[in-house]
């Protein structure tokens, strides 16, 4: 007992380390010796969280948020993780839905975003790139989510994702979702263009505002504490 | 530049030591001029 | 002398005293359009019209028309006929006929060391097959492909420059090219079509001495690749600027920096100045830029241009810094306060020239009135 609470100590610094060999080294060794699946996503969860706020203060770049979804990624590829992380399915604390609008495909702002996402306990449903707005309202319609992400990197995407919250508002669907652009040009003024109800220059502060609206939602389902 | 798809001029010249001075005079911009291009062709496709 | 070599005359000028270091009679304009705007503001379309180059003259003498710049606001820098040739993973047209870039990785990990020890051959044998589909075949087709694609390629400069040509000397524009050459920063030629976004993030913590090694490799091939065969002051090499700002400090220090120095000071020992386009913020290396050779020209897209004036204006050509989003949702007299707003800051003293923070991609990239009102503002109102 009194090793695995050591090891939890070192993997939540070696996540905010971005030792990538050393979180999956010493992840193995903890299933091994018994921690709770689990336990080991809310470590994991706290080193990001760590991560973030090394980006936020800038001493960790856009390139470390990359390196810390990947070992975010690898950790739940662990045979323990993988097949328990399915069944905890349920336990989302929401649901978001993401997609780079048409005539966009980046894609990597949203990849970051997914990783911290689901990093914060969000079910993250990715409808790709160069999506149309039909797209959009065909898969809220199907899916139901909290909240729906546009991501856009060019300047003609402002026009798009204006495109979108239209189509969103025409089906009626507008009251049932909130809405947050994504994108590095953004600005407030396009977002009130837009029509969005809020956006976010980088992952980590479009996660930030995401959390914020769960919390005031009262969060639909909360992960139990181990 | 170290490559076995580039050659500088003087490179050129001397795995083709048929070329006179006259014929070079007339061909060696050119000449050059295709393998410079070709270079610039190849980087443009990777950046 | 007729009006329009006149005006042309006038216009060469105002840039000659920008970067010769006088102040010029006013702010000289230096208004980017691409190709892609050009042909859907005379109402064609995009999956169509980028394939005959040729035709593209009166389209692009739209733009130039309605538009005001003194040099030619309209280039086309990516054209979709060798690409497609090339069976390219790199350069796709999205649904609305626009030519962009998904990742795609062109050197493999273990690719590193072959490309250290020699770069070019590297790119021909390893890199290009994994970039285009349809070089990744036995050699006779290879080399078929290879044949039509550069046929395309040079079909399509020569229309493009013979086009250009034509422009300049109608509208009277000024006889100063910024895109005379091109090439990369070497970090960044790794980064883009080689590694990818996502894999040079991971391996500048897991591989930073390939890395370092890699950079340093490719310098004399982007000092090489930007040297056009007719360097000339006036003119310069464009070097779009990446991945520097998604890197902690440190990591830009030992492998973003040095090798960039270094081919912008190659550049210069060849005879061309270089022209940055500093994408994103810069603010936290701007001691950095301050290095370069006197003389370099960079346009800004995000920052401080207080802080960039004080601190690069009396060394460099500044240009940049005004907001493309404004003059998509802001009102007319919002887009003009905010250039008279940038030209108090920027052109006091001279050294600035007026450009948008980015090239105006497509036509709801920005409000048609507001880009007018906003180039007629600075043409007719920034006299020293």
């Amino acid at each position: 007992m009194e090793d695995l609470k050591k090891m939890e100590g070192t993997i939540i610094d070696l996540v905010e380390q971005l030792d990538e060999e050393g979180v999956i080294s010493l992840a193995s060794q903890a299933l091994d010796a018994g921690i709770q699946p689990l336990r080991l996503l809310e470590l994991i969860d706290e080193g990001m969280n760590r991560v973030g706020q090394l980006y936020e203060s800038k001493e960790y770049f856009i390139a470390d948020l990359i390196m810390a979804g990947l070992i975010f990624k690898d950790v739940l590829k662990l045979e323990k993780m993988a097949a328990h992380f399915q069944r905890s399915y349920s336990k989302r604390i929401g649901k978001i839905l993401i997609g780079t609008v048409k005539g966009d495909i980046h894609d990597i702002g949203k990849e970051i975003f997914r990783s911290m996402a689901e990093a914060n306990g969000f079910e993250v449903i990715d409808i790709g790139v160069d999506v149309p707005k039909e797209l959009f309202v065909s898969r809220v319609v199907e899916n139901k989510p909290d909240i729906l992400g546009l991501s856009g990197v060019l300047t003609n995407t402002i026009e798009a994702m204006r495109e979108v919250v239209e189509a969103i508002t025409r089906a009626g669907l507008r009251d049932s979702v909130r809405i947050i652009a994504g994108g590095n040009h953004l600005t407030e003024d396009a977002c009130r263009f837009i029509g969005a109800d809020s956006y976010a220059n980088d992952a980590s502060s479009g996660v930030k505002r995401c959390r914020d609206w769960i919390g005031s939602a009262g969060g639909k389902e909360v992960r139990a504490d181990d | 530049m170290n490559s076995k798809y580039y050659k500088t001029w003087e490179e050129y010249k001397g795995e083709n030591p048929d070329i006179t001075e006259k014929q070079e005079e007339a061909m060696a911009p050119k000449m050059q001029s295709y393998e410079e291009m070709l270079f610039n062709f190849i980087m443009f496709l990777c950046a | 002398m007729t009006d329009v070599l006149a005006l042309s005359q006038e216009r060469t000028q105002l840039f000659h005293d920008l970067i010769d270091g006088r102040v010029p009679k006013r702010v000289p304009i230096s208004a980017a359009f691409a190709h892609e705007f050009a042909i859907q503001y005379a109402g064609r379309d995009l999956t169509e019209a980028q394939w005959d180059t040729d035709a593209l003259e009166p389209i692009f003498e739209k733009t130039c028309q309605d538009f005001y710049s003194d040099l030619l606001p309209v280039s086309a820098f990516r054209l979709p006929s060798f690409y497609k040739i090339l069976g390219s993973r790199n350069f796709v047209m999205g649904s609305n006929g626009f030519i962009q870039h998904p990742e795609v990785e062109g050197l493999a990990l273990e690719d590193y060391d072959a490309f250290i020890a020699s770069p070019f051959d590297c790119i021909v044998e390893r890199v290009l097959p994994k970039l285009y589909s349809n070089l990744d075949t036995d050699s006779t087709t290879k080399s078929m492909v290879m044949a039509k694609a550069f046929k395309a390629y040079t079909d399509e400069m020569a229309n493009l420059g013979r086009i250009y040509g034509n422009l300049i000397q109608k509208s009277g524009y000024g006889y100063v090219n910024f895109y005379s050459g091109f090439c990369e920063a070497p970090f960044d030629i790794i980064s883009d079509q080689l590694r990818g976004f996502k894999n040079i993030s991971i391996d500048v913590r897991r591989v930073p001495d390939k890395v370092e090694a890699a950079a340093e490799a490719a310098t004399p091939l982007m000092i090489k690749m930007g040297t056009p065969p007719n360097p000339s002051p006036y003119n310069a090499t464009f070097i779009p600027l990446h991945m520097a700002p998604y890197l902690r400090g440190k990591d830009f220090e030992r492998l973003y920096w040095p090798s960039f120095k270094k081919t912008v000071e190659g550049l210069k020992a060849n005879g061309m100045r270089s022209f940055l386009f500093v994408e994103n913020d810069w603010m936290r290396f701007i001691d950095y830029l301050a290095e370069l050779p006197e003389g370099t020209i960079m346009c800004f897209e995000y920052g401080d241009p207080k802080l960039v004036k004080e601190k690069l204006g009396k060394k460099h050509i500044i240009g940049g810094f005004y907001p493309v989003s404004l003059l998509k949702t802001g009102t007319k007299q919002q887009c003009i306060d905010k250039a008279k707003e940038l030209i108090d800051v920027l052109a006091p003293g001279g050294g600035y020239y007026f450009s948008f923070d980015k090239v105006i991609i497509t036509l709801d990239s920005a409000n048609v009135e507001n880009t007018k009102a906003v180039l007629d503002y600075v043409a007719e109102n920034t006299n020293y």
